[in-house]
């Protein structure tokens, strides 16, 4: 490893490390939201749901989200590129879309999968599960038992953007993404918010269906705005840390909150539940307790311990079980096989198929082949650098091909790894003590190689 | 109750320092493990009534240590054997010693550990529970029962995932209290109120699975969480506060004089945390019933006219695979020994040379197999180093072998 680390010292690129609480590009054009009151505000959607929607626009310069009402709109006109019309209904709303304006002006940019129709006229909904995560079956098969579920390693939002395609040829029109995964890096998580609130849910009706999301795999999904949980489901435990358990602070624990309200205006909740996940203690108390309207059935949250229902003590930091997530109306039913979740989301009588087998495929290999790759980079990369120095000492030239032949399928097979999953560019390089395993660095080191048989 | 934790730690140090001593002086600690209650070729059937008419019951036992001695692999295949059977009823009987990596723990001693075998378990419980529900090669979907005599640590958790659960008259579960001090001392505390939040919640998503209250494994898990419980018509109503008619746990706070004393928890009256026994398992309605003998616990299930023993293998299998891991361990150490004795004979010639590596190589590839065969259940101290990183180490030493080897020359 020491002769790896000089070799590498040569070759040490300086990389502009991606910032990570990207938000997404700012918008050039404007929806057009006309309220009753006569003003007409220029923004964007920033989510919606059955009578309600948060609106984002600037005031003097400084952008604000709002909350209105249907009662509030008389009429939106939306911008096709930047905020197409959501796609799919949610259940008990097929023929009533949200507040989403008349249909002649909302035409989304993105053609939203129609359900087929049955013999009978009846709309057939094509369902596809995405893992986010290992699901815990996986661990009765040897070969996916250990693999983990780190999100930015092993669970990347270019899979899930890569996925769509085979999606969308499959016919799928709605997507379930089922989680399992302790947690990862929160640098991913402004990467799953964009896929997920721009490419996902304008093209399929796409709901969370939860086993595990601790953390980074709950703030991930945040933004949808359906959630359905498995019997033993848990959600939370979302406070930033790193190295022995310091917590973030200051500016950087601002910007993540900040991006998790956002994200909670997307997925149409109260941003108190995430903040009673994320925060306790030393870094400012976030009780949460609730109020259920008894006639309605509305949860009105407090971030203090006033309400009806603690859910979380000051001192704690919240993770929601399934059962508690339906009763708050976090989540929509507890459903424990695929069929029970589709029976949930598109009713009892409804008809709906499984499909998008290639992209689930696709996103599960994804995971594996990662897993993989930052399990054995060390050892393919130490394998790469011995080739490179025997080569180096053998004067027989054929013999000196057969080694860099050798290193040249190391290469590839770090270069592979990294094609596929962008993300271990850098989780790769820290590994080996480089900034990243870019193109850069493969340019370099294929040139060392040709220079070897020079 | 005013005595403060500090000296139930010093305590539990001194007796686990002379228990230690005693392991010591005995045979091999770590091969050491007591004999199975069964057959290794497997079961007996035993028929009560009529053949055609029958409960088909199979038997599972698990002693020894949860995790190395059971564990995903030899449970997989258990489960298998016991789908070929058919059952009408499958029966975990939970006696497991309480320890961890070989470290025996006394049982009125928490486990701040047992919540990192949290993975484990999650894992294991699909295997006795979704598989049988939902999947498909269960045609025939057996009643799935745990019969607890001894769940402290990791192993706790594992029943709650089932429906039907019964007890031994002296059974205890629990062993998995004082999460609230978990990390303690370590970084920030809402850094550590996340990681006792995670693994709290991901405990009660496995007793949900078998429709338990969350109360109860809160009460099991933190110390500082207060739990009372009042009775109507014989059911329990939860109280988070003193307020109940009977206290279960009290917030053990320190500074008030509310630890546990050394001398309530030897005698497990402490009410720090909650242990289930069988009085209370069935009071706080965990329990089907009580039953201290196979026929009583046939009674119980309903079948004791008319059940049939299957022949399983589960026994045989988790005992074939405990010895496995105890010969692996013992195998994987005196291979490094070899490994290091391994000379270069005279007159160390290209093929004395030759020979001295193929004798490096074809050691580490024994090594090899056994840490890949058992690396679940292998005890990292056994060995002296972490499994996986000894597999990736042993792989780059063979491709050095064969690099050496490339390079040498006659």
């Amino acid at each position: 490893m020491q002769q790896y680390t000089k070799l590498v010292r040569v070759f040490l690129i300086a990389v502009a490390a991606a910032s990570i609480f990207c938000l997404g590009a700012s918008m050039a054009r404007a929806d057009k939201l006309h309220l009753k009151d006569g003003r007409v505000l220029e923004g964007t959607v920033e989510s919606e749901g059955d009578g309600f929607m948060y609106f984002k626009y600037k005031v003097g310069g400084i952008e604000q989200s709002t909350l209105f009402s249907s009662a509030d709109i008389t009429k939106l006109e939306r911008d096709s590129a930047t905020n197409p019309v959501p796609s799919a209904p949610t259940p008990g709303k097929a023929d009533k879309p949200a507040v989403t304006g008349k249909a002649e002006e909302s035409k989304p940019a993105v053609a939203a999968a129609k359900p087929k129709a049955s013999k009978d006229g009846k709309r057939v909904e094509r369902l596809a599960i995405l893992n986010f995560g290992p699901p815990s079956s996986w661990g009765k098969d040897p070969r996916t038992r250990e693999v983990e579920s780190t999100v930015g390693v092993q669970i990347s939002a270019s899979a899930f953007k890569n996925a769509i395609p085979m999606l969308e040829k499959d016919g799928v029109t709605a997507v379930a993404v089922r989680i399992n995964s302790g947690g990862g890096y929160l640098s991913e998580l402004a990467k799953f918010h964009e896929v997920l609130q721009n490419d996902f849910k304008p093209r399929f009706r796409t709901v969370g269906w939860v086993e595990s999301a601790i953390s980074a795999a709950a703030m991930s999904p945040w933004v949808l705005e359906e959630f359905y949980m498995l019997p033993e489901g848990n959600i939370g435990a979302c406070t930033g840390w790193y190295g022995r358990l310091q917590a973030m602070k200051g500016i950087e624990l601002e910007v993540v909150l900040a991006m998790m309200e956002d994200a909670s205006r997307k997925g149409g909740r109260d941003p108190k539940i995430m903040r009673s996940m994320q925060i306790c203690c030393d870094r400012g108390e976030a009780p949460l307790s609730a109020d259920i309207d008894p006639v309605t059935g509305d949860v009105t949250w407090h971030q203090d311990v006033s309400g009806q229902f603690l859910l979380n003590p000051p001192n704690q930091i919240l993770t929601f079980t399934a059962e508690q997530a339906v009763k708050f109306k976090f989540a929509k039913a507890i459903a424990a096989t695929p069929e029970d979740l589709a029976h949930a989301m598109f009713g009892e009588h409804a008809e709906f198929e499984f499909g998008g087998k290639d992209a689930a495929d696709y996103v599960d290999s994804n995971m594996i082949e990662s897993d993989t790759a930052e399990k054995h980079a060390i050892e393919v990369v130490i394998k790469y650098v011995r080739r490179i120095e025997e080569a180096a000492a053998t004067q027989d030239r054929a013999e000196r091909g057969a080694l860099v032949g050798q290193a040249r399928t190391f290469l590839h097979q770090l270069k592979r790894w990294c094609e596929k999953n962008p993300n271990l560019e850098q989780v790769l390089g820290n590994k080996i003590g480089v900034e990243a395993l870019d193109k850069e660095w493969f340019q370099i080191e294929e040139e060392r190689l040709k220079n070897l048989m020079k | 109750m005013r005595n403060t934790m500090r000296r139930l730690a010093g305590f539990i140090a001194a007796g686990a320092a002379a228990l230690a001593a005693t392991a010591l002086a005995g045979a091999d600690a770590q091969s050491a493990r007591p004999a199975r209650p069964d057959q290794p070729a497997g079961k007996q059937a035993k028929l009560v009534g009529d053949a055609a008419e029958a409960a088909k019951i199979y038997m599972i036992t698990f002693t020894g240590e949860y995790g190395r001695d059971e564990s995903i692999t030899p449970m997989r295949r258990v489960m298998e054997d016991a789908r070929k059977l058919q059952p009408d009823i499958i029966v975990v009987k939970v006696d497991c010693e309480f320890k961890k990596f070989g470290k025996e723990k006394r049982d009125f001693e928490p486990d701040l550990g047992s919540f990192d075998q949290m993975e484990s378990v999650r894992q294991m419980a699909v295997l006795v529970t979704d598989d049988i529900d939902f999947g498909a090669e269960w045609a025939k979907k057996p009643r799935m029962v745990f019969w607890v005599k001894k769940a402290l640590g990791g192993v706790a958790f594992l029943p709650f995932a089932c429906k039907e659960i019964y007890y031994t008259s002296d059974a205890k579960h629990g062993g998995i209290g004082y999460l609230d001090l978990l990390f303690d001392g370590v970084g920030d505390e809402v850094v550590r109120e996340k990681q006792r939040s995670l693994r709290l919640g991901r405990a009660i998503g496995i007793s949900a699975k078998g429709g338990y209250d969350d109360h109860i494994i809160k009460a099991m898990a933190r110390a500082d969480y207060v739990l009372s419980v009042s009775f109507e018509g014989g059911k329990p109503t939860w109280h988070e506060d003193e307020s109940g008619d009977i206290l279960l746990t009290d917030d053990g706070n320190k500074e008030a004089g509310r630890r546990d004393t050394v001398e309530d928890a030897v005698r497990y009256r402490g009410n720090d945390v909650l242990t289930l026994d069988a009085e209370w398992a069935s009071r706080l309605g965990v329990s089907r019933g009580t039953c201290n003998t196979d026929e009583e616990l046939f009674f119980a299930l309903g079948v004791a006219r008319n059940h049939e023993v299957l022949p399983g293998k589960a026994d045989s299998i988790l005992h074939e695979w405990g010895k496995g891991v105890s010969d692996g361990e013992l195998a994987i150490k005196r291979l490094r020994r070899e490994l290091r004795e391994v000379r270069v004979k005279p007159p160390a010639e290209y093929a004395e040379r030759t020979a001295a590596r193929g004798r490096r190589k074809a050691i580490l590839k024994q090594m090899l197999e056994f840490l890949t065969r058992y690396e679940e259940s292998i005890n990292p101290d056994a060995i002296e180093a972490n499994p996986p990183n000894l597999i990736q180490q042993i792989k780059l030493q063979i491709d050095q072998i064969d690099q050496e080897q490339r390079r040498d020359k006659r």
